[in-house]
């Protein structure tokens, strides 16, 4: 795909993921994207040498500095997709670790369910279920990892 | 987009219809992974050798699990929200909770996304209606669950926050992670995080030992 064509999956999927209810995930990756990618520049002589990720490196010298990269846009749709692919797995994981948790968990009560419930003078009164019954993350994730599979291997065709 | 992608795209929407729960808002997906850090707490309580049981805020067993939807105050009644009792036998017990305000030492209220508790500072509040303070915390988590690299600004946030709060235990808990934030975090001996939490991998099992230490200290003071 060409960088014109990648940016058109990048807004057509962000729309589409919005559109679902999924603007808190596009939010945040709109956000790393602005930042962009966090770089260490090392400079000898004046002359700055090739930037590299940013490593967990405690050293430091007066020759090395950060700066940022800004995505490309065959980084930018990956970012998406990886962030839908975290959303859907570590949901599926959770909701299973939990309710396995509790199930197994004599002292817990037998419902296996929990339910997450605001303060309503804080902050709303809906309630939703979110480990019990089925685990609908999982049941998602399940039908839309391999299309993301599939979205990834064809902007990886450049 | 191509005819292909469009496809392709249209069959990834149809594949995400319905959302699930957990997904709807930012704040479920928070919700489920507070959950999971209190059932480490729980199981550590219990390595530790504490028992563990569960009460609503009304003091009634529950019959279901209602976690708040962060944040709250403890002594809300308008779910029958349900905390862990750890008793250690030897030390006054304690309440592990999910999404509560805390009084820090300026005396202004903070949300702890899992807190554990001195019982009698959390009963004092219930009947009260006050937020427990941070000096009664045994430990206190901040949670973060985030589908990209960790913004900088959340490594801040903890940062200022524990330097408010009491607790001998805070700790910062990721489901991702972020280099640079683990930088920050890292700069300093007296700030315990966790990233990449997630169940099944290894990371999980480095928590659920902080949590241990926790009750460990406990139980020696």
């Amino acid at each position: 795909m060409t960088d014109e064509e990648l940016d058109e999956v990048f807004s057509y999927l962000s729309a589409l993921l919005s559109d679902l209810g999924l603007n808190w995930l596009v939010a945040q990756v709109n956000e790393e994207i602005q930042v962009g990618r966090i770089v260490t520049r090392t400079f000898h002589h004046g002359e700055p040498e090739e930037a590299e990720p940013l490593y967990l490196n405690t050293k430091t010298t007066g020759k090395t500095v950060i700066g940022t990269d800004p995505y490309r846009p065959v980084d930018r749709v990956n970012l998406l997709v990886s962030a839908v692919r975290v959303a859907l797995a570590d949901c599926a994981n959770l909701e299973a670790a939990v309710g396995q948790f509790f199930s197994d968990d004599s002292a817990a009560p037998s419902a296996g369910v929990v339910i997450s419930a605001p303060d309503r003078e804080i902050s709303g009164d809906n309630e939703v279920v979110i480990v019990g019954g089925d685990n609908h993350a999982a049941t998602a994730a399940q039908r839309t990892l391999p299309l993301l599979d599939e979205l990834t291997r064809r902007t990886a065709e450049q | 987009v191509t005819p292909d992608e469009a496809q392709l795209l249209a069959e990834i929407r149809s594949a995400l219809t319905p959302l699930p729960p957990s997904l709807v808002n930012s704040s479920h997906g928070s919700d489920i992974f507070e959950a999971y850090i209190l059932t480490l707490v729980v199981a550590a309580a219990r390595f530790e050798g504490g028992t563990v049981t569960y009460e609503t805020v009304n003091g009634t067993a529950p019959a279901q699990f209602f976690f708040r939807t962060s944040p709250g105050h403890i002594y809300s009644r308008l779910h029958p929200y349900t905390h862990a009792i750890i008793d250690f036998g030897t030390r006054p017990p304690l309440e592990a909770h999910v999404g509560i305000l805390v009084a820090g030492r300026s005396h202004v209220p903070h949300e702890c996304d899992v807190a554990v508790l001195d019982r009698a500072e959390a009963e004092d509040c219930r009947r009260n209606r006050t937020e427990p303070r941070s000096t009664k915390l045994t430990l206190s988590v901040e949670a973060k669950f985030y589908t990209t690299t960790l913004s900088l600004n959340l490594a801040r946030a903890f940062i200022g926050l524990i330097s408010d709060l009491s607790t001998s235990f805070p700790c910062f808990v990721a489901n991702t992670t972020s280099p640079s934030a683990m930088r920050l975090l890292a700069a300093r001996k007296d700030r315990d995080w966790f990233d990449q939490v997630m169940a099944g991998r290894p990371s999980v099992d480095l928590l659920r030992a902080f949590f241990a230490t926790a009750f460990h200290h406990y139980k020696a003071r």
